[in-house]
């Protein structure tokens, strides 16, 4: 076994940086911020709500989860956050407001996810899909 | 070495695993993607793989799971830390029978840290049963490249000291 890092270690390292930061980059062209979104959101597989978000929505919206969990979420000038959750580490809340198009938000411990999609931009919506 | 020397060994290594995973809950951390973490633990199951072998591994990272579920964390919790945990334990004892005269514990610790993201992202996209989840795998991988060179690294120095007082035990004995 070797012990020291060598050049392999950082061949390796580089190209999965590489490959990574391409992603990314390829990634984020899908996110284009646009007027005519949808937000989707689905609790334990099954989509409980779908809200078109324009900058006049407002409104507050509570999902409970089937093992008894909750999320308190809020739409405001065109973004949709999470105010207040029952899991432990509140990674949702974390998350922050979301906007455009192919963002997300994911709670994994209340199986809640909410993603918002560009109804007038149906090709990215294909990729994702494929 | 005889066989309770090898269990007391494997159960301390696994104790120390289950604490390193919860201490690495109470670390604060900058939020950058959903599953982002330290992994901490992943340093005991590397060394245990290079010392022992990939079937303790293996029982090391199912008894680890099991514990930090009843411990600290939730059943749904559980079910993604065993199958990357296992995922990741596979790919890091290949790479170690396979890559060891290319690799050092560094990138196989990287390996590892990938699979385990990959296993973890797939996991969720089935019980979510959505792909768009697949667009954290880049920014985790990113992240876990550091934590994985982190973990070679300091795996490297645990391996060292665990193969001498093992010897030492050997001659003891």
């Amino acid at each position: 076994m070797k012990k020291k890092i060598n050049k392999y270690d950082i061949g390796l390292i580089a190209c999965i940086i590489i490959i990574n930061v391409l992603l990314i980059i390829y990634g984020g062209h899908q996110a284009i911020k646009t007027n005519n979104k949808v937000a989707f959101i689905y609790s334990n597989n099954r989509l409980v709500r779908e809200y078109v978000i324009t900058d006049e929505v407002k409104d507050e919206i509570t999902i409970e989860s089937e093992t008894g969990g909750y999320n308190r979420m809020r739409i405001e000038d065109g973004q949709i956050w999470i105010q207040d959750a029952s899991c432990p580490d509140k990674i949702c809340i974390y998350q922050g407001k979301i906007s455009r198009n192919g963002e997300m938000i994911v709670c994994l411990p209340n199986g809640l996810f909410i993603k918002i999609v560009d109804e007038s931009d149906q090709s990215g919506i294909d990729f994702i899909a494929d | 070495m005889n066989r309770t020397q090898r269990y007391i060994f494997l159960s301390l290594l696994t104790a120390a695993a289950l604490i390193l995973s919860i201490i690495e809950g109470m670390i604060p951390l900058p939020y950058i993607a959903p599953g982002a973490k330290l992994g901490l633990s992943n340093i005991v199951i590397l060394s245990v793989i290079v010392v022992f072998g990939f079937k303790d591994a293996f029982l090391v990272v199912v008894v680890r799971s099991i514990l930090l579920m009843l411990i600290a964390t939730n059943p749904v919790t559980f079910i993604y830390s065993i199958t990357s945990g296992i995922v990741s334990t596979i790919v890091m004892s290949l790479s170690c029978k396979y890559f060891k005269n290319i690799f050092s514990l560094i990138g196989i610790s990287v390996l590892g840290a990938m699979a385990h993201n990959t296993t973890q992202v797939t996991v969720a996209a089935i019980l979510f049963t959505t792909l768009d989840l697949y667009y954290y795998l880049p920014i985790l991988s990113l992240v876990s490249i550091f934590t994985g060179c982190f973990v070679g690294y300091t795996a490297i120095f645990v391996t060292d000291n665990l193969e001498k007082t093992l010897l030492k035990l050997g001659r003891e004995a």
